[in-house]
C-alpha cells in the first residue's frame, strides 16, 4: 500500500539518512520518478530512496541544494550555493545522476 | 526557476577550483567538457588523461587548442596522430621539436653576437687593477704574497680604477710621479753632491776646437805681457808726425837744460841759445793729436819694458783638472 507522506528519506551508501520534504525531493527528476506511486517502485512504497553511488557528505550537500532551491524558488539573482572544492566533482557526478 | 541547477552549480565550482583537478573519476566527457576547456596546463590535462582514460579519445579538441597556442607553425607539421587516443603524445612531440629549434636558433644568434663582441673587445683596453713594474719586481723578488690581515694599512687608493676615466687618471698621475722622482734633485747621492758641480769630464769645446786650428802668425815686437788697450785705435805715423815729434822733443830738451841751469842742479854742458821751434804753426794746430800720437808710438817704439820677475808662488797655479777645495761650512 502506497502512502504519500510528507517526508521522504534519502539514504547514502555509507548509511546516512536524510529526511526531506517530498516537494523538495521531487525537484530531482530521478527521485521524483523513484517515489512516483504509479511506477510501483519499492521506493515509492517505503518512501525511501537508497543511493549506492552517493556518499553521505555529497548527499547532505544535495539536500542542502534541495532546500536552497525551494527557498529561492521565486527570487531572481540568487547567490550561488557554497560548494567546497573536494566535493565539487562528486557533486557533479551526483547531480548528473539525479538530474538535478 | 531562477536558481541554477545543481549541475551548473557544481560545474561552476569545479571551474573555480580547476587547478586542483587531477582525476575526474569515471565521469563522461560531455559533463566534463566545459571544465576541461578551462584547463590551462597541458601537463594537467595529461594527468587527467592518465587517471581517467575514458576521456582520451574525446579530448582531441583540447590538444588541438594547446597546439594552436604553444607551437608556432603547427599546421605545417604532421599533427594528426595515428591513434586517436594519443593526441597528447603528438602535442608533446611537436613541443619538443619546437624547443629544439628555438635552442638552435638561439645558439646561432649568440655565436653571431659573440663575434661582434670579440671584435669590440680586441680594441678595448682591459682594466688591470694592479700592474707589476718589471724593474721593481727584480728589485724586490720576495714579496709577501699572502697577507691575511683584516685591516690593511694604506690599502686604499685615492684614484679608483673601476672606470675607464679612473684608469686614465691613474696612469697620468703615475707617469707624472715617476718623471718627477727621476728628475728630482733629491735623487743625487750624497758623495757626489759637491763633486759633480766642479768635475770636468771632458775638455771644453772651445779648447778642443782651438787645438785643431793652426797657430796664428807671430807679430814681431809685440809683447804679450803688455798688450795694447783695446779702446785706443792704432794711429798711422806719417812724416809730418815724425817731424812734429822731433820738434817737440828738442823743445823739451831745451827747456830741461834751462831749468837745470836755473836751478843749478846738474850741469849738462854748454848753454844752448834759445832757438825758436822750427815749426811754430804746426805746434798749435797739432798739439792734441800730436800728444795723443806721441803717447802710443813712444810706448810702442820703446823697447819692451822688462816684465817684473815672476813672483815666487807658494801654492800651485790654477789647474782646471784640480779638485775644488772643500769649504768647511
Amino acid at each position: 500500500m502506497a502512502e504519500t507522506t510528507d517526508y521522504v528519506t534519502l539514504i547514502s551508501n555509507d548509511g546516512f539518512e536524510f529526511v526531506v520534504q517530498r516537494s523538495s525531493a521531487c525537484i530531482a527528476e530521478a527521485i521524483k520518478r523513484m517515489l512516483d506511486p504509479r511506477n510501483n517502485f519499492s521506493e515509492a512504497q517505503t518512501n525511501t530512496c537508497k543511493f549506492e553511488n552517493i556518499s553521505g557528505v555529497v548527499l547532505e550537500k544535495v539536500c542542502e541544494y534541495l532546500y536552497y532551491h525551494e527557498k529561492f524558488r521565486d527570487q531572481k539573482d540568487v547567490p550561488d550555493m557554497d560548494i567546497p572544492p573536494e566535493l565539487c566533482l562528486e557533486l557533479l557526478m551526483a547531480a548528473d545522476y539525479l538530474n538535478v | 526557476m531562477p536558481c541554477s541547477s545543481l549541475l551548473d552549480l557544481s560545474r561552476r565550482a569545479c571551474i573555480r577550483n580547476i587547478d586542483g583537478i587531477t582525476d575526474v573519476g569515471d565521469l563522461p566527457y560531455h559533463l566534463l567538457r566545459p571544465i576541461l576547456l578551462k584547463v590551462e596546463n597541458p601537463e594537467q590535462l595529461r594527468e587527467i588523461e592518465t587517471a581517467s582514460p575514458q576521456i582520451c579519445g574525446h579530448d582531441a579538441e583540447l590538444w588541438r587548442a594547446f597546439m594552436k597556442r604553444d607551437i608556432p607553425n603547427w599546421e605545417k607539421k604532421p599533427h594528426e596522430p595515428r591513434n586517436p587516443n594519443s593526441w597528447g603524445k603528438v602535442y608533446r612531440k611537436l613541443l619538443r621539436e619546437d624547443e629544439e629549434e628555438q635552442r638552435q636558433s638561439e645558439e646561432a644568434l649568440r655565436a653571431a653576437l659573440n663575434i661582434r663582441k670579440e671584435e669590440k673587445e680586441k680594441n678595448q683596453a682591459t682594466i688591470i687593477h694592479k700592474a707589476i713594474d718589471p724593474e721593481k719586481r727584480k728589485a724586490r723578488p720576495a714579496a709577501k704574497s699572502s697577507s691575511t690581515a683584516l685591516l690593511s694599512f694604506g690599502g686604499g687608493s685615492r684614484t679608483k680604477t673601476n672606470t675607464a676615466q679612473g684608469v686614465l687618471d691613474r696612469a697620468r698621475r703615475e707617469t707624472q710621479e715617476t718623471r718627477n722622482a727621476r728628475n728630482s734633485a733629491l735623487t743625487m747621492p750624497t758623495h757626489l753632491l759637491n763633486v759633480k758641480a766642479s768635475q770636468v769630464r771632458q775638455a771644453p769645446r772651445g779648447m778642443v776646437v782651438g787645438y785643431n786650428r793652426p797657430a796664428p802668425p807671430k807679430i814681431v815686437g809685440s809683447s804679450i805681457s803688455r798688450p795694447a788697450p783695446i779702446f785706443i785705435s792704432r794711429p798711422v805715423v806719417t812724416d809730418r808726425d815724425r817731424a812734429l815729434n822731433a820738434a817737440i822733443r828738442s823743445e823739451r830738451e831745451e827747456k830741461e837744460r834751462r831749468l837745470k841751469a836755473l836751478t843749478g842742479l846738474s850741469n849738462t854742458g854748454a848753454q844752448k841759445p834759445l832757438a825758436p821751434p822750427r815749426v811754430p804753426g804746426a805746434r798749435g794746430i797739432a798739439s792734441l793729436p800730436g800728444i795723443a800720437a806721441a803717447g802710443s808710438p813712444t810706448s810702442r817704439t820703446a823697447s819692451p819694458a822688462p816684465a817684473p820677475a815672476p813672483q815666487q808662488r807658494k801654492r800651485p797655479g790654477y789647474d782646471p783638472f784640480m779638485a775644488v777645495k772643500r769649504r768647511k761650512v
